[in-house]
């Protein structure tokens, strides 16, 4: 899937969960290529805010995780100081499998909101 | 996340409807919680149809989580109304200053009159925050702040509309 064209203002005001579930989403292919950034620029924006957030709520904030599902987390999301890895990088990474990345990584999320006290 | 909000007003629908589509209710509204006193940008009157333009600026509390991400002096937004007299109707959305791709809104009012005299005015609407973690925080914080706003901001419109039919 490509985040090009399709779709982006779904990308833009649904849940956001589902543009890290993405398996062909962010980061984009090219982002580190030639030094330009890749994708729609207001999702590059929305996703650094999201880096922003995570980096600013961790470490402390991913105690209530589990070791799986905080490896996930940092490696998706590069909060180890690693760059952020695609879905498929993860699981290929973590050895595991694309099916359970993901739900350890929609869990994750959905631990972290609670913790705001955010309703799932 | 969707919100439906009722406001109940001794004055009647006609009278509530035209308050809402006077500027110079907006002035009158100070002190009210978590939102600013409003500011009119823009006021047209097309007939029946008046549209403004408002800017609003959310004074409320948010978690020092939300707080880590959000800057709450960006949490302002331009509100563009359309209000029908005839059918006491509005429809609005949001125009956000800052965080344009993060934050959407939109919706309706409509004012009935009650039986017993009075009238409701039914705020309902959808309100959308971007953000992967604390996006449904600050939802939250909006939405409880606006129901706050509304819900005081009742005797205020009561006591506008009955000066001017002095």
């Amino acid at each position: 899937m490509t985040p090009r064209g399709r779709g982006r203002d779904n990308r833009i005001m649904g849940d956001p969960l589902d543009f890290y579930l993405d398996e062909g989403g962010w980061p984009y292919p090219d982002e580190d290529v030639d030094g330009d950034a890749g994708g729609p620029a207001d999702l590059r924006a929305i996703s650094d805010d999201d880096l922003v957030a995570l980096h600013a709520l961790s470490p402390h904030f991913l105690d209530g995780l589990t070791e799986a599902e905080r490896a996930v987390v940092v490696a998706r999301f590069g909060l180890g100081g690693a760059e952020p890895m695609t879905m498929s990088q993860v699981a290929d990474t973590l050895g595991m499998s694309p099916w359970r990345t993901r739900g350890l990584l929609a869990e994750s999320i959905a631990t972290l909101r609670s913790t705001l006290g955010e309703t799932p | 996340m969707d919100f439906m909000i009722d406001q109940v007003y001794a004055a009647g629908g006609d009278e509530v409807a035209r308050a809402y589509a006077s500027p110079d209710l907006y002035a009158r509204l100070v002190g009210l919680p978590k939102l600013s006193t409003p500011e009119v940008l823009d006021h047209r009157v097309d007939g029946t149809t008046v549209r403004l333009q408002i800017r609003y600026r959310f004074v409320g509390d948010l978690s020092p989580a939300v707080t880590a991400v959000v800057d709450p002096a960006k949490l302002t937004w331009v509100e563009h109304s359309e209000h029908d007299l005839a059918a006491r109707t509005v429809r609005y959305r949001l125009a956000p200053d800052h965080y344009a791709d993060r934050l959407q809104s939109s919706g309706s009012c409509a004012i009935t009159d009650r039986t017993n005299g009075g009238s409701v005015r039914t705020v309902t609407g959808s309100l959308q925050v971007r953000a992967l973690i604390v996006g449904g925080a600050v939802e939250r914080a909006i939405v409880s702040g606006l129901k706050e706003h509304l819900s005081d901001e009742v005797a205020l419109v009561d006591r506008f509309v009955a000066d001017h039919a002095r």
